[in-house]
C-alpha cells in the first residue's frame, strides 16, 4: 500500500464512522460527491462509474462477473467501503444493489454540469486593488505549515503558531505539556514522517473531532474541506457564498496555511496549494496540460532551486547516511532513527545501527515509514544511479528474452520485476529484519470456523475465505480456518447460500 | 538466500490495491459526414458528443491529476479541439477577459456553475467541434477519405510527449510543493512509486468513436501507429458505430489490448461509456476486458487498398498485393518477380487422387521469390 494512498484510507474510515443521517447530508454536496469519489480505491470508482447512468439495480452476481477471480479480494474491499459509506444500498432481497439515490443525483449532475451554480464556489469578479500570484500564495502556504512543523521539532523561531493551533497539536496527541511548554511526542515524530498530505489531514480530522465538541455542523466543516479541494489555485473566491460555520472555519484554516484571507474582513479567500491538493495524490499534476508545460518551461528558469530541494539523503551500503541539510527539522526527525555523528555547515553524517532503528521501532515508528522517508528523500544521485542500474537491468533482460516486449500481459509482468532501488537493498532487508526481531508473534483477531460435516463443504468455504483475501490460517486435516473480523459477515452468509441450496 | 528472505517478509495481508496513478485519456471522434448520415435514424453526433463529454468528465473526475486529449478526425483533417494551444496562449495573456469571453461561446450546452476543470474541458471542445462543423460544411467534398490514421499518429505523439513531460512536471511540482514545506516532507514519491512501471507513470490510454463504415483507412499508416501504441502500452479502445465491423480497428484494439465493441443501436451510448469504455489502465488487469476474441485480421492490399482474404506477400519486403502487377515489380521495394514462380503460383490448383500415406505431406518447399500468403493467423470467412 503505498503512502499517498494511506492519507484516503484514514479519510475514508473517518467517513465510513459518520452516522448514515450525516453521510447522506454530506451527499447532498456536489463537491462532496466528487472529492469522496476521488478518494475511494479504484474498483469502486468503476463500478459506481457504472451504476450511475444505469436506471435499473444491478445484481450483485454480474458484479462478480466483471471482475477476474484474481481480482476478488480487490472487489470485496470495493463493496466493503461502498456499503460502509452507504454509497450502495442492498435491495430488499440482497441481490441487487443501487446507488444511495442522493449520492446518484448530485455526482451526475456535477458530471452533467447541472447542479447549482454555487456549488463549487463563486469567483470573485475581477477588479482586485492588489493580484495575488501564486508566488505569494506559495510562500504563505508553506511559511504557515513550516511554523507548525518547526515548532513541533522545537526551533528557535521568530513566530509560534496561533493558539488554536497548538490546541489541536494538544489534542491530536502529537504534543504535550501545558501553556507555551509543549513537547512533541512519539505520535508527532510518526506524524513528521508522513507526507504532507497527510499531515493535513491528521490535522484536520483532529479539527474535525474538535468542531463537533464546538457544536459546530460537522456536514458544514466537511463540506467546506471538500469543496477547498475543488477550488482552483490562484483564483479568489466570495465569502458570501459560505455558512456562519465555514466562515468560522476560514480564521483556523488560514492558521494552517490552507487558505489566504488578507484581512479577517476581506470579502475573498483564496485557496493555497495545500488546499487544492487535498483529494488529490499529493504528487498530482497540473489541470491543464498548458499549466503543464508552462511548468516545464519554468523548471530552465530556476533550475538551481529544484536541485536543492529535491532531496539530501544518500545511504551506502555499508549504513553510513549523509545528509545536505542544515535544517534543523530534517536533522530532528533523522536523529529519530540515525546515530548521529558529525555535524559540519552544510552536511550531518550518521550512522544507521541495529540499536538506532530499535530506538524508532521502540517509539512506534515502523521500518516502513523510515524506507519510505528515505526513499522520498534520497539525494537526486542516489536516484539517478538507481535509474542507470534499472536501465541497465530491463536491457539485459529485454536482450535475453526478446518476448518481453511484445506481449503486453508478460511485459507488465517483467516490469513488476524491475523495481527501482534507490536504497542499497541490503540497508533495506536489515531495517525489516530488525523491526522482525521485535514482533517474533503476531496476533489477529478473527473467527474461527470449525465442525464441518465433510471436507467438501470445508474446502468450499475455505477457497471462499482465501478468495475474497480474509483467510489467515487453515488446517486441512482438523478441518478448520480462521478469517478477519471484516470477513466474517461475507464468509458465513455464503455459507448459509450453500448450506441452503442443499 | 532469496528463499528466506521472501519468506520473512509475507505478510497475510497483501492486498495492494491496484495503483491510482493519474491518467491520459484521449479520445479520437471520427467526423465522417457519410457514416453519420448512414446512422442518422439511430443517434446524432451532437447526442454522441454530450455523452463524450459526460465521459471526458468522468475521467476528469477520477483524479483530479487525470488529463484529457479530444482529437477530431475530419475530411479536411485531424485537429486537437482540446488542449487548444491557441486558446490557451490567449487564456494566459488575458485571463480576466477570458472568463467574460466564454459567454460569447456557447453557454446553452455548458453550465456557467460547472466544475471549472469540467468546466474549461468542455467549453474549449465545444467551441473547437462547432468551428469544424463549419469548416467542413465550407470545404470542398473532393477528398473524403479518412483520416483516421493520422489522428492516430496525433494522439500518440501527444501520449509521448505527456508521458515525457510528466516527469519533469512531477519534479517541478513536487518541489513547488517541497518548497512550500522545504525541510518536512518532500512530496516527491513520483520516483519511489514508479518502481513497477519503469519510466512511464502517467497512464494512458486511446478511445476511437466512429461510424465510419468505408474502410478507407490508411491501413499502412494506422498499422505503424497500431505497433507505436503497443510498444508504449497504450490500449485503442475503439467504438464502431454503424452498420458493419471495421477490421483494421478490430486489429487495432485486439494488437494493444484494447476494447472493440461494434455498437449497432448507440441509444444510451453514455452507459456504453461509462461501463465498457470506463474501464481504467490501473485496473484493466482485474476486470474481464467486454472484447469479442473473434478478430478479423485481414490486411490491405498495397496497390487497391481493399481487404483481401488471400494474396501475396513480396519476400523482400513483405508487402502485402492482391494482384501481381504488370511490370512483375513489387510495388514498394521494386525488386523483380520471378516469373516461373508467378506462373506456378498463378496456377490453377490441381486435384490430385494420393495414396492415404502420402497424403496432406506436399508443401511447396521452393524458395521463391514470392509465396502464396494466407493472412496471419486464420483467415476468417465473412
Amino acid at each position: 500500500m503505498s503512502s499517498s494512498n494511506s492519507f484516503k484510507f484514514t479519510v475514508i474510515e473517518h467517513l465510513e464512522g459518520l452516522p448514515n443521517t450525516i453521510q447522506s447530508r454530506l451527499y447532498e454536496a456536489p463537491a462532496t460527491c466528487l472529492s469522496i469519489f476521488r478518494l475511494l480505491p479504484p474498483i469502486a470508482k468503476f463500478y459506481i462509474m457504472t451504476m450511475l447512468f444505469y436506471e435499473k439495480p444491478v445484481a450483485l452476481r454480474d458484479l462478480d462477473k466483471w471482475c477476474k477471480p484474481n481480482a476478488r479480494v480487490y472487489q470485496f474491499e470495493a463493496l466493503k467501503r461502498m456499503k460502509a459509506l452507504h454509497l450502495i444500498e442492498d435491495d430488499n432481497s440482497g441481490q441487487f444493489i443501487r446507488l444511495h439515490p442522493i449520492f446518484r443525483k448530485n455526482f451526475r449532475d456535477c458530471l452533467t454540469g447541472s447542479q447549482t451554480s454555487d456549488a463549487f464556489g463563486i469567483l470573485t469578479s475581477s477588479g482586485e486593488n492588489q493580484k495575488i500570484d501564486l508566488k505569494f500564495l506559495h510562500s504563505f502556504a508553506s511559511t504557515k505549515w513550516e511554523t507548525i512543523l518547526h515548532f513541533m521539532v522545537g526551533t528557535e523561531l521568530s513566530t509560534t503558531p496561533s493558539r488554536s493551533v497548538l490546541s489541536l497539536l494538544k489534542s491530536g496527541g502529537l504534543m504535550e505539556g501545558s501553556g507555551r511548554d509543549l513537547k512533541i511526542t512519539n505520535e508527532g515524530f510518526q506524524f513528521l514522517l508522513q507526507d504532507i498530505n497527510a499531515q493535513i489531514w491528521t490535522l484536520l480530522l483532529q479539527y474535525l473531532n474538535l468542531t463537533q465538541e464546538l457544536n459546530m455542523d460537522p456536514v458544514d466543516v466537511l463540506n467546506f474541506i471538500f469543496m477547498l479541494g475543488s477550488l482552483e489555485l490562484g483564483k479568489s473566491y466570495s465569502v458570501a457564498a459560505l455558512s456562519d460555520t465555514q466562515i468560522k472555519m476560514l480564521t483556523d484554516l488560514k492558521d494552517y496555511g490552507l487558505v489566504y484571507q488578507r484581512s479577517e474582513s476581506s470579502k475573498r479567500f483564496y485557496p493555497t496549494r495545500l488546499a487544492t491538493t487535498l483529494t488529490s495524490d499529493s504528487n498530482s499534476l497540473q489541470n491543464t496540460p498548458s499549466m503543464a508545460i508552462d511548468k516545464a518551461n519554468n523548471v530552465q528558469d530556476e533550475p538551481s532551486e529544484t536541485s536543492k530541494q529535491a532531496g539530501s539523503i544518500i545511504l551506502e551500503t555499508n549504513f553510513k547516511l549523509y545528509s545536505y541539510t542544515n535544517s534543523p527539522l530534517e536533522i530532528a526527525i533523522l536523529n529519530l532513527f540515525v546515530q548521529m555523528k558529525t555535524r559540519f555547515s552544510n552536511m550531518v553524517l550518521g550512522q544507521i545501527t541495529r540499536e538506532s532503528i530499535r530506538n524508532a521501532l521502540y517509539n512506534g515508528i515502523t521500518a516502513e515509514q523510515i524506507i519510505k522517508f528515505l526513499e522520498t528523500h534520497a539525494h537526486p544521485q542516489m536516484r539517478m544511479l538507481a535509474q542507470e542500474k534499472l536501465d541497465k537491468k530491463i536491457e539485459f533482460d529485454a536482450s535475453n528474452n526478446i518476448n518481453t516486449a511484445i506481449s503486453g500481459e508478460s511485459a507488465a509482468a517483467a516490469a513488476s520485476q524491475h523495481k527501482l532501488e534507490i536504497l542499497p537493498p541490503n540497508v533495506v532487508d536489515q531495517i525489516k529484519l530488525w523491526q522482525l526481531e521485535l514482533d517474533r508473534i503476531q496476533t489477529f483477531e478473527g473467527f474461527l470456523f470449525k465442525e464441518f460435516s465433510n471436507q467438501k463443504e470445508f474446502e468450499i468455504l475455505r477457497n471462499y475465505a482465501s478468495e475474497i483475501g480474509v483467510l489467515i490460517w487453515s488446517d486441512n486435516t482438523q478441518k478448520k480456518f480462521f478469517v478477519t473480523p471484516e470477513g466474517v459477515r461475507q464468509v458465513s452468509d455464503f455459507a448459509n447460500r450453500k448450506i441452503q441450496r442443499r | 538466500m532469496d528463499e528466506i528472505a521472501d519468506n520473512t517478509f509475507t505478510e497475510i495481508h497483501t492486498a495492494e490495491l491496484p495503483n491510482d496513478d493519474p491518467s491520459l485519456l484521449t479520445l479520437i471522434l471520427e467526423l465522417s459526414p457519410g457514416g453519420w448520415f448512414n446512422i442518422k435514424d439511430e443517434t446524432t453526433i451532437l447526442d454522441v458528443v454530450k455523452s463524450l463529454l459526460v465521459f471526458l468528465n468522468g475521467h476528469l473526475s477520477l483524479n483530479n491529476a487525470n488529463q484529457v486529449a479530444f482529437i477530431i478526425s475530419s475530411p479536411t483533417g485531424a485537429k486537437f479541439l482540446y488542449p487548444n494551444p491557441q486558446k490557451e496562449m490567449d487564456e494566459l495573456r488575458r485571463p480576466e477577459e477570458y472568463e467574460d469571453s466564454n459567454e460569447m461561446g456557447i453557454p446553452s450546452l455548458v453550465s456557467k456553475g460547472m466544475y471549472r476543470q469540467f468546466r474549461i474541458v468542455d467549453e474549449g471542445v465545444l467551441e473547437e467541434f462547432n468551428k469544424s462543423i463549419n469548416e467542413l460544411v465550407d470545404a470542398d467534398n473532393t477528398n473524403i477519405t479518412s483520416k483516421l490514421a493520422g489522428a492516430v499518429s496525433l494522439a500518440l505523439t501527444y501520449t509521448n510527449r505527456m508521458l515525457n513531460l510528466d516527469q519533469s512536471i512531477s519534479t517541478t511540482t513536487a518541489s513547488a510543493i517541497s518548497s512550500a514545506t522545504k525541510e518536512s516532507t518532500g512530496v516527491n514519491t513520483n520516483t519511489s512509486s514508479s518502481s513497477y512501471q519503469g519510466l512511464t507513470r502517467i497512464k494512458s490510454r486511446v478511445l476511437i468513436v466512429t461510424p465510419n463504415d468505408n474502410e478507407d483507412i490508411k491501413y499502412i499508416s494506422l498499422m505503424n501507429g497500431i505497433f507505436a501504441a503497443q510498444k508504449m502500452k497504450v490500449p485503442i479502445d475503439v467504438a464502431k458505430l454503424g452498420k458493419k465491423d471495421s477490421s483494421y480497428l478490430q486489429q487495432a484494439a485486439d494488437a494493444t489490448n484494447g476494447i472493440y465493441l461494434h455498437i449497432e443501436k448507440p441509444v444510451g451510448f453514455i452507459q456504453f461509456l461509462s461501463t465498457a469504455y470506463f474501464i481504467e489502465p490501473s485496473i484493466r488487469s482485474l476486470i474481464i476486458l467486454p472484447t469479442n476474441s473473434n478478430v478479423n485480421y485481414r490486411a490491405s492490399c498495397f496497390i487497391t487498398g481493399k481487404s483481401v482474404e488471400i494474396g501475396y506477400v513480396c519476400s523482400v519486403c513483405l508487402c502485402i498485393i492482391s494482384e501481381i502487377p504488370e511490370s512483375m515489380k513489387c510495388p514498394t521495394c521494386n525488386s523483380q518477380f520471378d516469373d516461373k514462380i508467378i506462373a506456378k503460383l498463378k496456377r490453377k490448383p490441381v486435384v490430385k487422387k494420393r495414396k492415404l500415406e502420402n497424403g496432406g505431406a506436399e508443401v511447396s518447399s521452393d524458395n521463391g521469390t514470392l509465396a502464396p500468403a494466407t493472412p496471419e493467423p486464420t483467415p476468417v470467412p465473412e
